[in-house]
């Protein structure tokens, strides 16, 4: 059984097929070259999703058995006429029309952030921020208004990137409960399959919004949940209800208001090891590993303690790991995938022990999606 | 009804099954655009965005002539007529 690996770029689609020793890779010909490839997930029939932009043709899902044709699903995360939308996204999104003016009556999908397949069910996360749900292979998308229209969306603010939806998390079972994080309005916890939601978020810094980056969990043993911030790192042992911080052997940075917390973005968990995966970067004004040494900390006992792997990882990289760029296959050992803005993809067959790194140079890579076959 | 070509962007290849070039009918330029949808429905989501009104940095050509955004879909057309669309570019 070898792997494949899809890395979205802003400028289209690689996959790395790899042995069954997940060794030798061969990375084929960039794929859809002009969009965006911001998201993707595999239901349990095998087929593939993937989300796609355009700054001028706007998001839509598209799907594949085989990672090499891709179809655009019939359908794609819409809002309605009257949702009304976010001054503040639009214009760090710059979804303002030919003139210049911005149009806020108007909720507009500008991105696909996150999909998230549960059997034959599709969730997407998008920007502006909200949550879609398909259980007809994409060929149509409802809302989850329960979310989408929460009565404290008039408080809700952009991060850097936009008002996202962008991390989903579902738990193992028949009436699953759901999470997802929206920068900068923070995590919510839907505990009737998507119908309502509350905030989650009892124990963050607050101060400039609860600006969620990442998230990851067990799906199986979902109460306890990873959590990385603009400001921190957190962990929930009670799904969400509350949240502390777990940084004892992460490097702290500057951030720059002039206090100091873990920043970063990549968050991702191995069940198998109880591995939970953060690359730490420099503070919200560089974003990039501190000192230039770009390294994977883990830790095994919830936080208490957190090491950093440096085997195969370079220094004098000044790259960003974006929160959709890290993906593990599942396997055993787990392999461990992170893509970086300045196009470099690395990888690990051992759960983070050791790394390569693929020959190729991306674009900025925007998500990595790995599949075991 | 006026017979026209519609050409696409090679963009939006992938959303067509590679068709860059199509003969519609319309009237209009919203006519011909509605009739290339009958046959390319997913290029709706593309062309036009959440108001219904096109996508604000699209920019569409009627024969050689430019069309200012608002007033782009109720131009007339003739039999022959050629209706582009690429996207607006700026920068270098």
């Amino acid at each position: 059984m070898g792997v494949s690996v899809i890395v979205g770029t802003s400028k289209g689609m690689a996959v790395a097929r790899s042995d069954e020793a997940r060794e030798r890779w061969d990375v084929e010909a960039l794929q859809l070259p002009g969009w965006a490839v911001t998201a993707a997930t595999r239901d349990s029939s095998g087929r593939t999703y993937i989300g796609v932009a355009s700054d001028i043709y706007g998001a839509a899902v598209m799907s594949s058995d085989d990672l090499t044709t891709w179809t655009q699903c019939d359908g794609a995360p819409r809002y309605e006429e009257g949702d009304r939308g976010n001054l503040m996204h639009q214009r760090i999104v710059n979804t303002f029309d030919f003139e210049g003016k911005m149009t806020p009556e108007h909720r507009f999908v500008d991105q696909i952030w996150r999909l998230k397949a549960v059997g034959d069910t599709v969730y997407a996360g998008v920007s502006e921020a909200g949550l879609f749900r398909s259980t007809d292979g994409g060929a149509s998308w409802k809302p989850l208004k329960g979310l989408n229209e929460h009565p404290s969306r008039e408080g809700w603010f952009p991060g850097a990137g936009g008002m996202g939806a962008h991390s989903i998390l579902v738990e193992d079972g028949p009436t699953p409960r759901m999470w997802v994080g929206i920068s900068a309005a923070g995590v919510f916890r839907s505990d009737d399959g998507g119908e309502t939601w509350e905030a989650k978020n009892e124990g963050i810094n607050g101060d400039a919004g609860f600006c969620v980056h990442g998230l990851a969990h067990d799906p199986a043993h979902p109460d306890v949940i990873y959590r990385q911030d603009h400001r921190g790192y957190y962990i929930s042992h009670d799904a969400g209800d509350s949240w502390e911080q777990i940084e004892h052997g992460l490097p702290q940075a500057e951030l720059s208001d002039g206090r100091r917390s873990v920043f970063g973005f990549a968050s991702a968990f191995d069940p198998k090891t109880h591995t939970a995966f953060a690359i730490p970067m420099s503070g919200d004004s560089f974003r990039f590993p501190i000192d230039g040494k770009l390294r994977v900390y883990r830790t095994t006992d919830e936080g208490a303690s957190w090491q950093p792997n440096a085997s195969g990882l370079p220094d004098g990289c000044y790259a960003n790991v974006l929160r959709g760029a890290i993906s593990l296959d599942g396997l055993d050992p787990c392999g461990v995938y992170f893509g970086t803005s300045a196009g470099a993809v690395h990888i690990s067959n051992d759960v983070g022990e050791t790394w390569t790194t693929l020959p190729q140079t991306f674009p900025r890579v925007l998500c990595v999606a790995a599949f075991a076959d | 009804m006026p017979r026209v070509t519609v050409q696409l962007p090679a963009v939006l290849a992938p959303m067509t099954g590679g068709v860059r070039s199509m003969e519609v009918e319309g009237a209009t330029v919203r006519e011909a655009l509605d009739d290339l949808l009958r046959s390319q429905p997913g290029l709706s989501i593309h062309l036009f965005d959440e108001r219904g009104g096109v996508r604000p940095h699209i920019a569409c050509f009627h024969n050689d002539e430019y069309l200012a955004a608002a007033s782009a879909l109720s131009r007339s057309l003739s039999d022959g007529d050629r209706i582009t669309i690429l996207n607006s570019i700026s920068g270098g």
